[in-house]
């Protein structure tokens, strides 16, 4: 019997964070929460997920999410934590800042939660 | 006998016989000649060229060089030709005779010679020798004297036409003509001057004498070849002349009717030639007599022609040199743009009246300075680069003003004939409008570019919930109240959608409107407040407003739906950020030439970080408290409104003790009299 999958939800706006653990409670992961960069970042090496959901604008705190992903990716073990980045803005740029930054993958705003629910099964299953 | 006793010229004896020479001499000599003797021929010739005799006796009959030879020699001499020579042959030669005259002799005498004969012949040829003398030194004086007179002549007419001012020219070429017309006493004297092609000749100037016809008119611009064989001689540069009308060959028959219709009856014509060209000739013409023309008189009337000629180009290059000046001068004159000249040194030798306009300095205090004086310290190798590289610099430059302008400057080097550089010449121009506008419309796009990102993550933030909540209600099957749930999000976060698009689509029409004028009316802002504050309160029922006002509010010149939006703006802030209730203290007063309108509440209030961000787009203080929802759009149309009037709108707060939000709006009238105490309503509730 595997324990089951951590996933890290972190998102300043509540809605969001409202939609994201709704979309993935059916399956049988552990859901946690954080509101800005600096919870993320505790509760990311406290508890060491599997699978990090990212904003990358979150006004308040001291670290957005690109700054987040950084520090995590930078040593273990939270290097070894899929990270998904989310965000409004979808420029070509972005992206590039995103994937110089560690993260593994990128959704843009407004997702498909469907979407976002088959992509996580796929990393963690 | 002898009456010429006087120092006379010697009489050369030359004999081969001794004896012969001694009697010769003591004959002579008792008449008082001075004698020399020479032994043979060559001793003559030597003894003639040495002391210059009066009268030479030459023995034919000599050994080596004989009496012939040192004739034929004697006579090819200088003064040869002048000087008698007797020679003494033998009876009856008639053979040495002849030749004797055929060698240029002047006489001979025979042996054995009868001395009164010889005293007599003597005599005479030396009478004759010096009579020539004389004529001919009477005449070289007269010469002389004449050319003297002449050369002085000559120097008066050229000095008048030293530094002679363009307008004076054609007076003192008349002035000469007559000076020249009557030294050499002629009726008529004139120049003529070819066309630049050659083909016509115009009349110039003429004088005439006394009494004589001007015939100038006869010469305007005719053809040359009317008079041919003239024209032929002037081309080759050769002067004619005519002492009278009967010299002319018979075929030359324009010239002869032309000098008859002009009463002429002699004609002196010398060509006048500037850099080796034909360029027109001196006309002098003699009406009364026949005239005899001297080579001096040519080259006196030459020498003329060629100081006229030379005037007159001078003259017209000067002329046009002015003109060209004029224009230059008119057309930096009326410039906009700062001209200006340097010489190699990078000094300024010219600056044209509109420095004064663009560089604000009198154009008078830029010369002998830098070309470098007053341009940026940062900016004078850009300058220096312009200059000598693409001829195209922007730089900054220090204006009269004390600030520093934005200067376009073009240039061109000015080389001489072998390629040094010999000056610059600059035109600047202030560019200093277009710098800020080129900078400002960058900060423009920069700031339209940051506006549409934020704005569109704005609007992607609700519609994540709305895409996300509905495709879940459509993929799953939720209990009753989370359906509800989900359905109420979808709908709030559509309508907050809807007022984010309104408040885009309002900044972006105020803005459009920052350079256009407001529709403006009249508003008396204490009513306008009294009407929407009865109005919050019975929507409001968790809070108490108060409004103190002026009893007769001066009015504002305004847009007053727009003004409702901005009080409505922050009442409903007010609101907002006092969420457990309170009072709204809101004020009205007039002071000077403003309006002034606070709104205080008494709610959680602003750190300083949220006061300096206030006003932004998009901002929104303490956002994650759920209860502030809005666009964050609210304050920067309030700010765009009030500043579009005129006035300005700035926050009092302390973190956790309420805000006071201000802002003025110009009076239509500034107020004369100090205000009076405004009065204080409190907004009741209807009963």
């Amino acid at each position: 019997m595997t324990t089951p999958k951590k996933i890290l939800i972190v998102d300043d706006q509540p809605e969001v964070r409202e939609l994201v653990h709704v979309t993935l409670e059916e399956g049988t992961y552990q859901l946690l929460m954080a509101e800005n960069g600096d919870q993320a970042l505790a509760l990311a090496r406290s508890e060491l997920p599997d699978l990090m959901l990212l904003d990358i604008q979150m006004p308040g705190g001291q670290y957005d999410g690109l700054q987040v992903c950084r520090q995590l990716k930078a040593a273990p073990p939270t290097r070894d934590i899929y990270i998904i980045m989310l965000t409004a803005k979808g420029q070509d740029w972005d992206r590039r800042l995103g994937n110089e930054a560690g993260a593994d993958d990128y959704f843009v705003k407004p997702f498909s939660p469907l979407e976002l629910m088959l992509k996580v099964d796929e990393v963690l299953l | 006998m002898c009456s010429l006793t006087t120092s006379h010229a010697p009489v050369l004896i030359a004999d081969d016989d001794p004896l012969i020479r001694r009697m010769i001499r003591s004959v002579l000599e008792l008449d008082g000649w001075q004698t020399v003797e020479a032994e043979g021929g060559a001793e003559a010739v030597r003894l003639f060229q040495r002391l210059s005799p009066g009268v030479v006796l030459l023995d034919v009959l000599m050994p080596g060089m004989n009496g012939f030879e040192a004739c034929e020699q004697i006579k090819s001499l200088p003064h040869g030709d002048e000087t008698p020579i007797l020679l003494v042959t033998a009876l009856n030669d008639i053979d040495a005779i002849r030749r004797a005259f055929a060698l240029g002799a002047d006489d001979f005498i025979s042996k054995p010679v009868q001395w009164e004969v010889l005293r007599h012949r003597v005599r005479r040829l030396m009478q004759v020798h010096e009579l020539k003398a004389i004529v001919a030194q009477e005449r070289l004086a007269s010469e002389h004297a004449h050319f003297r007179e002449l050369e002085q002549f000559t120097m008066s007419i050229s000095t008048q036409f030293i530094d002679l001012d363009p307008t004076d020219v054609d007076r003192r070429i008349n002035a000469a003509l007559q000076q020249i017309g009557e030294f050499l006493a002629v009726d008529r004297s004139y120049l003529c001057l070819y066309s630049n092609n050659g083909l016509q000749v115009n009349n110039s100037h003429e004088w005439c004498a006394p009494g004589v016809e001007p015939k100038q008119h006869m010469l305007q611009n005719v053809p040359a070849m009317l008079f041919p064989w003239w024209h032929d001689r002037l081309s080759q540069l050769e002067s004619i002349r005519v002492s009278s009308l009967n010299e002319l060959p018979p075929y030359v028959r324009a010239e002869r009717k032309f000098l008859e219709a002009r009463g002429s009856r002699g004609v002196l014509i010398v060509p006048v030639s500037t850099k080796g060209r034909l360029a027109g000739f001196i006309g002098l013409e003699s009406t009364r007599t026949e005239k005899l023309w001297l080579e001096q008189d040519v080259v006196l009337v030459k020498m003329a022609g060629e100081i006229f000629v030379t005037t007159l180009e001078h003259k017209r290059t000067e002329e046009a040199l002015q003109s060209n000046e004029r224009e230059l001068r008119q057309i930096t004159d009326t410039m906009l743009d700062a001209v200006y000249r340097a010489d190699a040194t990078g000094t300024i030798e010219f600056a044209s009246p509109s420095c004064w306009h663009v560089f604000g300095y009198p154009p008078e205090s830029l010369l002998r300075a830098s070309v470098y004086q007053h341009v940026h310290p940062d900016d004078i190798e850009t300058m220096r680069a312009g200059m000598f590289n693409t001829g195209n610099a922007e730089h900054r430059y220090l204006h009269a003003s004390g600030n520093y302008i934005w200067l376009e400057t073009l240039s061109n080097l000015i080389f001489t004939e072998d390629g040094q550089i010999e000056g610059i010449v600059l035109a600047s121009r202030d560019i200093s409008q277009r710098k800020r506008a080129q900078h400002e419309l960058q900060e423009l796009n920069r700031l339209k570019t940051e506006f549409l990102s934020t704005a569109a993550h704005e609007l992607r933030t609700p519609l994540t919930t709305i895409r996300g909540f509905s495709e879940i209600l459509l993929s799953r099957r939720l209990e009753a109240d989370r359906q509800r749930r989900y359905l109420t999000m979808i709908n709030e976060q559509a309508t907050r959608l809807g007022r984010i698009i309104d408040d885009l689509l309002d900044i972006s029409r105020l803005e459009a409107k920052r350079n256009l004028t407001l529709v403006t009316d009249p508003v008396d802002m204490g009513e306008l407040l009294a009407r929407l504050l009865s109005a919050f309160q019975e929507a409001s029922p968790h809070h108490r407003f108060i409004l103190e006002r002026c009893a007769n509010c001066p009015p504002i010149l305004g847009d007053a739906v727009r003004l409702i939006q901005v009080i409505e703006n922050l009442l409903s802030n007010a609101r907002k950020y006092s969420p457990g209730g309170g009072t709204v203290h809101v004020r009205v007063s007039a002071r000077d030439d403003v309006v002034h309108v606070s709104v205080r509440d008494e709610g959680i209030g602003l750190t300083p970080d949220e006061q300096e961000h206030l006003f932004e787009k998009f901002y929104r203080a303490n956002a994650s408290n759920t209860a502030v929802n809005g666009s964050g759009l609210g304050l920067s149309i309030s700010k765009l409104i009030v500043e579009l009037h005129g006035g300005s709108i700035w926050a009092e707060s302390e973190s956790g003790k309420g805000s006071t939000f201000h802002f003025t709006l110009p009076l239509m009238m500034p107020i004369l009299n100090p205000e009076e105490e405004p009065e204080t309503y409190s907004v009741e509730k209807p009963a």
